[in-house]
């Protein structure tokens, strides 16, 4: 009896310490490539950081195919919690997104230029932009995942999110702050004794 | 016999309890000026090899290789240049500035490919929380290698060029440039 008792405890601290660990997958230690290099100039003025929920769904067309769906998930080791309430939802898969959104100039662009005359230091910059969405794996969380989910599928989600962070800094406009930013950073550079007039174009 | 039941309960709800709660660290989102002079990009690849041969318990094993690309920038922090870090005298100007580092880095969902899935025995499928997890182990290598790379020397001469002919443009006939120490940085911090 003990013995018995011993074994089934050994078995669910084992299969619970399995489950639960964060770092479960050690991967092999394979190179990096460096596959492409850039030069770029890029000024970024402004940091806006965004968390965002991407959700896709789909739901069973009739009856009969939620009850075999709900069969199904039964039997599937790994959806079988979710086919112990019977429900309409056929996959769902609901992920949290954290990311930062750039905006700033690209001085790589023609319309950056300098002109100096005998009362004025003019500077020319390309109207701001969103120059950079960052989003990574580490900071990508997947909150429920019920059914089969596909690598295309997955992306498509991943876009949805940045798309969203895109859009709440566009929703924001930020352009105004990043213009005021870029004339101090880059007036901070220039010593000359002329005032200093930015033109965005 | 009644003890030993509970002594061994008491094993069993410790082991599985979560260890990490309770220091969590909050994440801030907010809207912040900065002024970041990104010089240089590398779009850096790596093929995520796993071997998941899993517990005592399961039956066969699990393989995968997924492949990604990581776009990494390195720069300037244009906003941490003081007063007295610029020294003009008549048509020279000589400027320090603060040391490259790695500004950002970004992985494109796009450019993540499950190249071969090899399940078998009576394991599973991965899951995209795990494939989300195997991802993150190669992002986390990707930032620990970094510093292999010459991104930080690529970004150094890229900010001179870019520092010099500004100042040109600006009627300088000499630009001289120097960078302040570097400070050890975590690769891929951002």
């Amino acid at each position: 009896m003990l013995a018995l008792l011993v074994g089934i405890v050994l078995f669910f601290v084992k299969w619970c310490s399995g489950s639960s660990a964060k770092s479960r997958f050690e991967i092999e230690n394979s190179p990096i490539r460096v596959e492409m290099i850039r030069n770029i100039a890029q000024l970024a003025n402004i940091s806006y950081k965004d968390e965002v929920v991407a959700d896709s769904i789909e739901y069973y067309k009739s009856e009969n195919e939620m009850f075999a769906g709900t069969f199904e998930k039964l039997g599937d080791p790994d959806n079988f919690r979710h086919g112990l309430k019977a429900s309409n939802v056929k996959r769902r898969l609901t992920l949290i997104v954290k990311g930062e959104v750039w905006i700033g100039f690209n001085l790589k662009d023609e319309k950056f230029n300098i002109k100096e005359t005998d009362s004025l230091i003019q500077i020319f910059l390309p109207e701001p932009e969103i120059i950079d969405v960052i989003s990574t794996a580490t900071s990508t969380k997947v909150f429920q995942e019920n059914g089969r989910w596909k690598d295309y599928e997955i992306r498509q989600l991943k876009n949805k999110a940045r798309q969203k962070m895109r859009r709440n800094a566009e929703m924001l406009r930020l352009q105004d702050k990043a213009k005021e930013n870029a004339k101090n950073v880059l007036g901070k550079l220039i010593k000359k004794k002329k005032p200093v007039e930015f033109v965005f174009v | 016999m009644r003890y030993i039941f509970y002594i061994l309960t008491f094993f069993f709800l410790v082991s599985c309890s979560d260890e990490a709660a309770g220091s969590e660290k909050v994440d801030v989102f907010e809207i912040r000026n900065i002024g970041l002079l990104a010089t240089s990009e590398f779009t850096i690849g790596k093929i995520i090899e796993l071997k998941d041969e899993g517990e005592w318990y399961k039956f066969g094993d699990r393989n995968i290789l997924i492949s990604c690309k990581a776009k990494v920038k390195a720069g300037i922090d244009l906003s941490q240049i003081r007063d007295q870090d610029i020294t003009v005298r008549r048509n020279s100007i000589k400027i320090v500035l603060p040391y490259p580092t790695i500004l950002s880095f970004d992985m494109d969902p796009n450019q993540v490919k499950t190249e071969v899935q090899d399940i078998n025995g009576l394991r599973s499928q991965f899951t995209q929380e795990e494939k989300n997890e195997i991802l993150a182990q190669g992002e986390k290598s990707i930032r620990r290698n970094l510093g292999e790379t010459s991104i930080i020397s690529h970004a150094k001469n890229n900010a001179e060029v870019f520092i010099e002919n500004f100042y040109k443009e600006l009627g300088y006939k000499d630009v001289d440039i120097e960078f302040r120490q570097a400070v050890q940085q975590e690769m891929g911090a951002h």
